[in-house]
């Protein structure tokens, strides 16, 4: 090579570059091609219906119409579903964090043995059908219930409380659902900090309080965003639990959307109902990551 | 930062076992106020346990630890005052350089202005004024290692522990910061405890040095006496570059390698003997000279190895063990650089003939 003259060096060097570019576009064809079955997955079970959904919730008959929102606008019902739905998935979430974190921490800082039996028993619930732990529930928590029946025989009440049919009931079946949502973001996050971290916290002067509050809470940020978004999103979905406790009382999204296929048939309005539910969220993450830069707390800066 | 805080350290009888393993037996160590102490060992000999104690992050099985008169051994760390500086420096990653560096100042309540100008102060210490604002994850590691020690020395601790807080810097950095922490030491009169398995680092930084073996403190000394009078065969063999030989006493000043004898600078007391020979204080020589202060080896040149500043040259003894010595690597050497199949004639003075006996403990 270093026997051809110079400008044969640099006469090749184009044809070179020509040749790397080249190299580069088919790798990223091949990257394309290995992407191709998700996106087309995607698109066709998720794109698609999303698409036909907004279609439908425009139409009645044949012809275009705005009636299906103008009702949901006109009736209170809607209104009061859309901020109980909203209420309970703030609710469960932040109840989920609550009692997520403990669980979370201690097994990311419990030995390999604790840890994994934590992890177990958090995961156990996800192989059971949730059908049968809302039945579980509804067993535990009616008005002759283990919990009834116990305070009962034990003379701290005097009436029945009233847990099932009730917000009561739904938040304590949907927290049990969403639980492990929470925990596992949550511990991913936590179990990457640092040992060391903490124990520069404490040498330098924190105490268990403080080390929390400046070390191990902000460094799990990006756990308890994750889980939040997982359980928020869950939650305002849910359908089988919030129906099944909540005796017909409290009603989610969801089952007005059911109601409105199962019982009117009306499919054009059950579509305006979810659109508006997707759009809602929307909104709402859109204003969230305005006020707080999620990428960057995920991302760590 | 004219410190007063900084007191003297007791470690007594400290013990430190796990299920099947005894990672510290029976250590005492005495540090001064304002001494730096290195504790070197090889890995697994207990020294990042012992600095686990001293810092109240690890419970000792049994004994004691005092900072000045006060047994501190119960105290959790957040109480004991210490500074402390990591190996991967353990800074927050989420808090900018002087919210790091202030981190220890708002535990403690400091009031915001007072924070503000101790923080100034500290950057100024480390030569990193103007980069309080700075993320943790834009800083090299020279500049991480600094913040670490800022906010190791901001809140005018007791005591300064370091557990190897070098080893992940490249070695010419590592060699400026050596010395820039000896200057630090020297400037604040802290009673520094430093961790390491580097002993030119050890050798570098410290008044005195613990070697640690097996869960155990061989020898404490300063750095010099470690050369010259290593306690046991363990800490002749660690320290420097030497190869242990095996001799034989013959009379109170002279031992015998194989047909060889050495003339040593002390009486030595009979028992399972080896000499260290050390690279460094071997050189070659005429075969005519005779020096009366000098011990005369022969041996033949296996190879020679250029190393950068010097070449190291191992050579068989004639009874068959390899040792090594080392020629500078300028040009004034090249003129008589032995090759490798040669016999040549070494000298080594009387006074770096150190002879040590086995210790039976050591590995």
């Amino acid at each position: 090579m270093s026997d051809l003259p110079l400008e044969q060096q640099i006469a090749s060097t184009p044809s070179m570059e020509e040749a790397i570019a080249r190299a580069e576009r088919a790798e990223q064809r091949m990257y394309l091609l290995l992407f191709a079955p998700a996106l087309l997955l995607v698109l066709l079970f998720l794109g698609i219906p999303l698409a036909i959904l907004a279609f439908q919730s425009f139409r009645e008959g044949d012809s275009f119409t705005l009636m299906h929102y103008a009702r949901i606008f006109q009736e209170p019902i809607y209104w009061r579903t859309y901020y109980d739905t909203l209420e309970i998935s703030v609710i469960v979430t932040l109840l989920s964090v609550i009692l997520g974190f403990p669980l979370a921490y201690a097994a990311a800082v419990a030995s390999r043995r604790w840890s994994a039996l934590i992890l177990a028993l958090v995961m156990l619930p996800f192989w059971t059908s949730v059908l049968v732990r809302t039945y579980a529930w509804l067993v535990v928590l009616q008005r002759r219930g283990i919990i009834n029946t116990t305070l009962l025989n034990l003379g701290i009440i005097d009436q029945p409380l009233s847990l099932s049919h009730n917000f009561v009931a739904v938040l304590i079946g949907m927290l049990h659902v969403m639980l492990p949502f929470m925990v596992f973001p949550l511990y991913a996050a936590i179990s990457k900090i640092p040992a060391e971290l903490l124990q520069a916290g404490h040498s330098l002067g924190g105490s268990p309080a403080y080390v929390f509050r400046r070390v191990i809470l902000p460094l799990s940020a990006p756990g308890i965003i994750a889980g939040s978004i997982l359980v928020f999103i869950l939650s305002l979905g849910f359908y089988l639990t919030p129906e099944l406790l909540g005796g017909g009382k409290t009603i989610m999204v969801s089952s007005l959307v059911q109601r409105n296929v199962e019982l009117y048939l009306q499919f054009g309005a059950a579509s305006a109902v979810a659109m508006i539910l997707l759009v809602t969220v929307c909104i709402i993450f859109w204003a969230v990551d305005r006020v707080l830069p999620v990428e960057k707390i995920v991302g760590m800066r | 930062m004219p410190s007063t805080n900084f007191v003297s350290v007791r470690v007594q009888n400290l013990v430190k076992s796990y299920a099947s393993f005894r990672a510290l037996s029976d250590v005492s160590l005495n540090i001064r106020a304002g001494e730096f102490v290195s504790i070197l060992g090889p890995s697994g000999s207990g020294k990042t346990t012992l600095l686990q104690i001293i810092g109240g992050f690890v419970r000792p099985t049994s004994g004691h630890v005092f900072f000045g008169e006060n047994d501190v051994t119960l105290l959790p760390p957040q109480k004991r005052d210490i500074g402390v500086v990591f190996q991967n420096y353990a800074l927050f990653p989420h808090l900018t350089v002087a919210e790091n560096i202030a981190f220890p100042l708002r535990a403690r309540k400091v009031s915001m202005a007072d924070c503000q100008k101790r923080v100034e102060r500290a950057l100024e210490i480390v030569e990193l004024k103007g980069y309080g604002d700075r993320a943790i994850s834009k800083l090299s590691g020279g500049q991480k290692q600094r913040v670490a020690l800022a906010r190791a020395i901001v809140f005018e601790p007791r005591l300064i522990l370091m557990d190897e807080p070098l080893s992940a810097l490249d070695k010419n950095l590592r060699e400026t910061m050596q010395l820039e922490l000896r200057n630090l030491h020297a400037q604040l009169g802290a009673t520094i405890i430093y961790v390491t398995h580097d002993q030119r680092e050890a050798l570098t930084m410290s008044d005195r040095v613990a070697v640690m073996n097996a869960g155990r403190i061989v020898q404490i000394d300063t750095p010099r006496k470690l050369y010259t009078a290593p306690a046991d065969h363990f800490v002749a063999g660690f320290v420097g570059e030497s190869t242990l030989v095996p001799v034989k006493r013959s009379d109170p000043r002279h031992v015998s390698m194989g047909d060889i004898k050495l003339r040593t600078p002390r009486d030595v007391v009979d028992g399972e003997l080896f000499i260290a020979l050390q690279a460094d204080s071997i050189l070659l020589c005429d075969g005519s000279e005779t020096e009366s202060d000098s011990n005369y080896l022969e041996g033949k040149v296996r190879d020679v190895v250029f190393q950068g500043e010097s070449l190291k040259v191992p050579v068989i003894l004639p009874e068959g063990t390899e040792i090594g010595f080392r020629i500078p690597s300028h040009h004034y050497s090249n003129r008589t650089l032995p090759k490798p199949g040669e016999t040549v004639r070494l000298k080594l003075h009387v006074e770096d003939t150190v002879v040590v006996a086995r210790n039976p403990s050591a590995a």
